[in-house]
């Protein structure tokens, strides 16, 4: 039999390098019985078209970036809240894989769109670009950044000092060039894969998030599957998400290195703790934000336990990734 | 009971006419304020983009249906044109039934999407409004076109002239120039 | 026979085979069209029929795939510039413009086309849209064209194919496309494309030029105008000038960006026609809006349900599996550069050409590095054959944008086209056997 596989990215982007092993290990595993195709950006629609194919079942698996799936699972923007998971990759990653409150309260929230959420995996921290150094708010004054058309983005940016400039992917590389717009965000193997380092002369590592890229499965079909099954794609997902872990610190350092080969000139700016501070401490009044957008996707009567639930996610998250910190300051 | 379905008609008419045309004029204003707000006021309107998505929707499939009324269709009639009007007539008959069919049946499935959108209750990323109230108007616009060719179906049993649709008639000339 | 047997049992019978299924669409496509079915039809049956008959998927994907179709951004530029265009046609400034081209080169043989043609190059390098070249220019110069005695075919031949060049000079939504797809740099595939996008208009504008010393009795030639006549000429098209100002202005000091532009020449033709010409009336807009709608209604159900084919064939993996028996990665760098062409040119014929590039690119891009060709020239092939692709029939959105802005019929908007596709294989010709023309810029800027 064969197994659909949907992914957001490129051939050869972080998420592709998961779909790769976890088709491999299927493909091991199974005697070579299971085969799974994978389908790219775009070949089979938008993000949104490819999250709702899974959840009915005409793609068995799907691999987007958590941002895309806050128009079903609201609360699973708090993944894309700024400071609050941190860009420290061992301390994420043991938080992406183990947490209880991403696979005990929002997996459950996964599973009213009929999706099964197997893991999530880092994809390097999100860089901004310009051409300009920015430390502080105040660099953020008259800065159009472009953000994705997505309220914790676009608020975030805001709340920040900056003015965020929602853009499809498509014109950004031409608004860049021509100083339509000031700068963007991205991790660095995207920021050089879409050429962006080619119209931008700054780059700075804020501290503040990683992209996290989330994948599911059919609900429904999963449960279906036999037990021999299940255990299969539980391995290779397994496995797939130690490839993804390795290859978003190997990648985003290769490009990082071809970027400075391509443009010499290029300044990284490294926030110091200080000034990485400053944002932090704005980064908490969007956790209002987001509890605004969980309580606004549930009908009255049930909109205070959903704001209830959402801070539970943020307060759970934050014990989690202390905790997570300890144990691996050990 | 013939008057009242012409002035079923021509309500619908204008009402398709009403939300073609605002659509468009919003998509025109919608952009040029977004690109003053940000060069002017360093603001850029967020939902921008979401907003015309949404009106592009609504012309296309509001637009589509006010096209099949009016006889606008792309066709590649290169054999068709060179047939006589009695084959002309029957290959016309049998397009308008078997097309109405198709699209009844696209609006069929696009009710079930729609409805489907509305059970996961999903939300435009900007504007967080639930996406299956803009995209109810797919259905609509589908089986009002798909009506369209029923109309003109039944036209063509009734009477002599080749129907493109209710009104307009083929060789015929109408505001809008010649149907294709 | 009995092979053909099994084949016509393998149909009927829905089986899977890559051949039976691109046979079988085909087929069912060519057959609904040629029978004068609304275009929607053959590809809303050849995307239902895969679903259904050999894939057993839900074709509720139909719908979704329409929206997705209709939703990018850029193609918001195509209604906002079909309604500029209609509000200028209706008005004067179309006319005062025409006037000034006239007074310029109306004496000279050719000299009509040959403007159209560099038109179109010019608009469409900075709209970046084909669509929207094709409406703008061509509501403008078809008139024009028609009166000084050129035939229909050829006039919107002409429209179709030079709107085109706009994929190959920058701002084109293709080369960054393909940039990112293909990890090349957007900056070297800008000026590689700027080269063979020049020697493309040329070669147009000398087809322009023989194709009217050839109807030379048919084609009327106005006579020469005094400097005095064109001073007077450039007077009035003083404000219409505003409009090639505005957009290019707009775009180049970043001010806006491609899409924008298109609205805010929206504003300018109501301001000049309903404020300083005073000849327009917000009737006449609201008219000319609803026109707007109706004509992008019919092309955009278009888009929408080719990306819906073109989605079954992306999830049915077709091309991958047509593709596989070639044995790529051994092939010289000239054959590997033939193959893609072609590929990419059938690929445009029945679907979008974006589209293409998406399921295509990541199919083809081992074989490039492993023959070792550079990827610049790979995605300036392939940006020329999406060109080609979308003045090609059977599917094409700027025959689709013809068919509904000028109301022609189908075969007449395309029975002009096959002297273009001649010079335009003959410049991917050029470019396999010359990569020069495309490269030679890029080695000056960047090495
Ligand atoms: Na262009
Ligand atoms: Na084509």
């Amino acid at each position: 039999e064969t197994w659909k596989f949907a992914s957001e990215e490129d051939k050869n982007d972080v998420q592709d390098i998961f779909a790769q092993k976890f088709a491999e290990v299927v493909k091991k595993e199974s005697g070579g019985d299971i085969k799974v195709r994978i389908y790219y950006y775009g070949q089979l629609g938008t993000e949104n078209d490819i999250v709702e194919l899974t959840s009915k079942g005409t793609v068995q698996f799907v691999s987007v970036g958590t941002g895309h799936l806050g128009s079903y699972v609201p609360e699973v923007q708090a993944i894309s809240l700024p400071y609050l998971l941190g860009t420290n990759e061992p301390v994420v990653r043991e938080v992406l894989t183990s947490s209880k409150t991403i696979y005990g309260d929002l997996a459950g929230k996964f599973e009213k769109v009929n999706l099964k959420l197997l893991t999530m995996f880092s994809e390097g921290e999100e860089v901004w670009g310009a051409n300009k150094p920015i430390r502080s708010p105040e660099d953020f004054a008259n800065h159009k950044i472009r953000t994705f058309t997505s309220t914790i983005p676009v608020e975030t940016y805001r709340t920040f000092g900056a003015t965020p400039t929602p853009l499809s992917w498509g014109e950004v590389y031409g608004s860049l060039q021509l100083k339509t717009i000031d700068g963007m965000v991205n991790p660095i193997y995207f920021i050089y894969n879409a050429k962006w380092h080619e119209v931008q002369t700054h780059l700075m590592y804020p501290g503040q998030q990683v992209y996290v890229g989330t994948v599911s499965s059919n609900s429904k079909w999963f449960k279906s599957l036999s037990a021999e099954k299940q255990a299969i794609v539980m391995k290779a997902v397994k496995e797939a998400e130690k490839a993804a872990y390795d290859y978003n610190l190997s990648i985003n350092k290769e490009n990082m290195a071809k970027i400075m080969k391509d443009r010499p000139n290029m300044q990284v700016v490294v926030l110091t703790e200080a000034e990485r501070a400053r944002f932090k401490e704005l980064s908490t009044k969007l956790h209002a934000t987001y509890f605004d957008i969980v309580e606004n996707a549930y009908k009255d009567g049930e909109k205070a336990a959903a704001r209830k639930g959402a801070e539970a996610i943020i307060s759970g998250l934050e014990q989690e990734v202390k905790a997570a910190a300890a144990k691996l300051a050990k | 009971m013939k008057n009242v379905l012409r002035k079923v008609s021509r309500i619908s008419e204008r009402i398709e006419e009403f939300i073609v045309c605002f659509s468009i004029v919003l998509i025109m204003l919608n952009s040029t304020a977004n690109a003053m707000g940000r060069y002017f006021f360093g603001k850029s309107i967020f939902f921008s983009e979401e907003l015309n998505q949404f009106l592009i929707v609504s012309v296309t499939f509001i637009g589509f249906a006010y096209a099949v009324r009016k006889g606008r269709n792309i066709r590649m009639t290169a054999v068709y044109d060179s047939l006589g009007h009695r084959s002309r007539k029957v290959i016309t008959t049998a397009i308008s039934i078997t097309t109405a069919m198709l699209l009844f049946y696209l609006a069929y499935k696009a009710f079930f999407y729609v409805q489907e959108l509305k059970d996961i209750n999903r939300l435009s990323p900007a504007l967080e409004f639930p996406v299956y109230i803009i995209y109810s108007i797919i259905p609509i616009g589908l089986a009002m076109a798909g009506l369209q060719y029923l109309i003109s179906f039944v036209m063509n049993l009734l009477h002599r002239e080749i129907h493109l649709s209710h009104d307009v008639i083929e060789g015929a000339t109408t505001g809008l120039g010649d149907s294709i | 026979m009995s092979g053909l047997m099994q084949f016509f049992s393998d149909i009927i019978a829905g089986d899977p085979d890559v051949y039976v299924i691109t046979f079988t669409l085909i087929a069912v496509m060519v057959v609904l069209l040629f029978l004068s079915f609304p275009m929607v039809v053959p590809l809303a049956v050849g995307a239902l029929i895969g679903m259904i008959h050999f894939s057993d998927v839900d074709t509720g994907v139909v719908i979704q795939q329409m929206v997705t179709g209709i939703s990018p951004n850029a193609l918001i530029a195509v209604p906002m510039f079909i309604l500029a265009a209609d509000i200028m046609t209706r008005g004067h400034t179309s006319q005062n413009l025409l006037g000034l081209i006239e007074a310029f080169v109306g004496h000279m043989r050719g000299g009509l086309p040959i403007t159209t043609c560099l038109a179109c190059t010019l608009f469409g390098s900075v709209s970046g849209s084909t669509q929207a070249t094709v409406v703008s220019v061509g509501q403008i110069m078809r008139p024009k064209l028609l009166k000084a005695g050129y035939k229909d075919s050829f006039v919107m031949a002409l429209i179709i194919n030079a709107s085109d060049i706009a994929f190959l000079i920058p701002p084109s939504i293709g080369l960054i496309l393909y940039g990112t797809l293909a990890n090349a740099s957007v900056g070297e595939l800008f000026i590689a494309g700027i080269g063979p996008g020049i020697v493309l208009a040329l070669l147009f504008s000398a087809y322009c030029y023989i194709y009217s010393v050839r109807q030379g009795d048919l084609v009327a030639v106005v006579e020469k105008t005094t400097m005095a006549q064109k001073l007077q000429a450039l007077k009035k098209a003083l404000w219409p000038l505003g409009f090639p100002v505005l957009i290019v202005g707009g775009i180049y000091s970043g001010i806006v960006t491609p899409t924008e532009a298109a609205s805010f020449s929206v504003l300018y033709a109501i301001v000049v026609e309903c404020v300083i010409y005073r000849e327009l009336g917000l009737r006449d807009v609201l008219d000319s809006a609803l026109s707007t709608g109706l004509i992008t209604a019919v092309v955009f159900v278009l888009v929408g349900i080719g990306q819906a084919f073109s989605w079954y064939i992306s999830f049915e993996q077709i091309p991958q599996a047509l593709l596989e028996p070639l044995d790529l990665s051994s092939a010289s760098p000239e054959y590997l550069l033939f193959i893609i062409a072609v590929t990419f040119f059938v690929g445009c014929m029945f679907v979008d050409s974006l589209v293409v590039l998406l399921i295509l690119t990541p199919i083809f891009m081992p074989a490039v590095a492993a023959v070792g060709l550079d990827p610049i020239l790979v995605g300036v092939m392939i940006t020329l054959q999406m060109a080609v692709g979308s003045a090609t029939p059977p599917f094409g959105c700027d025959i689709f944008t013809a068919i509904a802005i000028f109301n022609r019929p189908y075969l007449e908007v395309i029975r002009g086209t096959l002297p273009f596709i001649l010079i335009l294989t003959l410049m991917t010709a050029l470019l396999i056997y010359f990569p020069g023309i495309a490269l030679l810029l890029r080695d000056l800027a960047f090495k």
